[in-house]
């Protein structure tokens, strides 16, 4: 340790060991958690959000299936639509959480999120096989159903996780 | 960590308790819009504008400031560096050992 950090280090000792109690401390802490309790009643996505990001899975999974003649105006719609939505919610929260500091819901959120993207593979690689090599265009269909809702309800549990991550993150 | 130790480990300009809730509110996410970090930290925007400028000047926190696009004031983004996190956390592990009797 460097004389000026000793000495910078023993002059903020002296002055917050003299001037606060171990009270304040406990008050400080207190703070810190108040504070990220009040960011975590924040992080809540608009209603809309996860069935919209829902929709344009679902327009993109009847694409790939081949249900429709006008694949070339649907799949940039559904594409343009999934990227559109992390800034669309950025701005409208005022709340970044992309990046490497960002919260991603810990272990649970995570797991989420890999059943989400395994899912949606999945079901791309299902929708092209059985809708446009087989010609079975019921079974995009149904899988452009189920998706949205699987969708919505993955992302509502992921948010409930981001929300735990944060009110965690400084006990 | 002896509590001599912790308190050695203080950072002055974090411990003031306006610039702490700003650090941790900050520590908790990428970056946040000052208009949710003044509703957050329960301060003022002039508090708020002070407190960030002092943070900024230590190398703390970043601001930005995005282009205009129509009417009304641009959104500013706040972020919490690398060197304001480091300190942040080490302002936080000092806490702790401070309050918590077994560290003692």
């Amino acid at each position: 340790m460097r004389a000026s950090e000793f000495i910078a280090g023993r002059a903020s000792y002296l002055y917050l060991a003299h001037m606060e109690t171990n009270e304040d401390f406990t008050a400080a802490l207190a703070a810190v958690t108040a504070s990220t309790q009040k960011l975590a009643d924040r992080i809540y996505t608009p209603w809309w959000y996860h069935p919209a990001l829902g929709g344009f899975i679902g327009l993109l999974l009847l694409a790939t299936g081949d249900v429709f003649d006008r694949d070339f105006v649907i799949l940039p719609i559904a594409a343009v639509g999934i990227i559109s939505l992390g800034p669309l919610y950025r701005r409208i929260s005022g709340i970044n959480l992309y990046g490497p500091h960002a919260p991603d819901g810990g272990p649970t959120g995570r797991a989420i999120l890999a059943i989400l993207v395994a899912a949606l593979t999945t079901s791309a690689a299902c929708s092209y096989l059985l809708g446009r090599e087989l010609g079975w265009t019921w079974a995009p269909w149904i899988l452009a159903v189920v998706m949205p809702i699987g969708t919505t309800l993955a992302g509502r549990a992921y948010d409930e996780q981001l929300r735990a991550q944060v009110r965690a993150s400084q006990a | 960590m002896t509590a001599e130790h912790a308190h050695a480990q203080l950072d002055p300009l974090i411990h003031e308790l306006p610039r702490l809730r700003i650090c941790a509110t900050l520590a908790a996410t990428a970056s946040l819009e000052s208009r949710v970090l003044r509703d957050t930290t329960g301060l003022s925007d002039s508090a708020l504008s002070k407190h960030l400028a002092r943070l900024v000047q230590a190398g703390y926190v970043q601001q930005h400031t995005r282009q205009p696009r129509g009417p009304g004031r641009p959104p500013t983004w706040v972020t919490l560096t690398d060197q304001g996190r480091s300190a942040y956390n080490a302002h936080l592990a000092a806490l702790h050992g401070i309050t918590t009797p077994a560290d003692k």
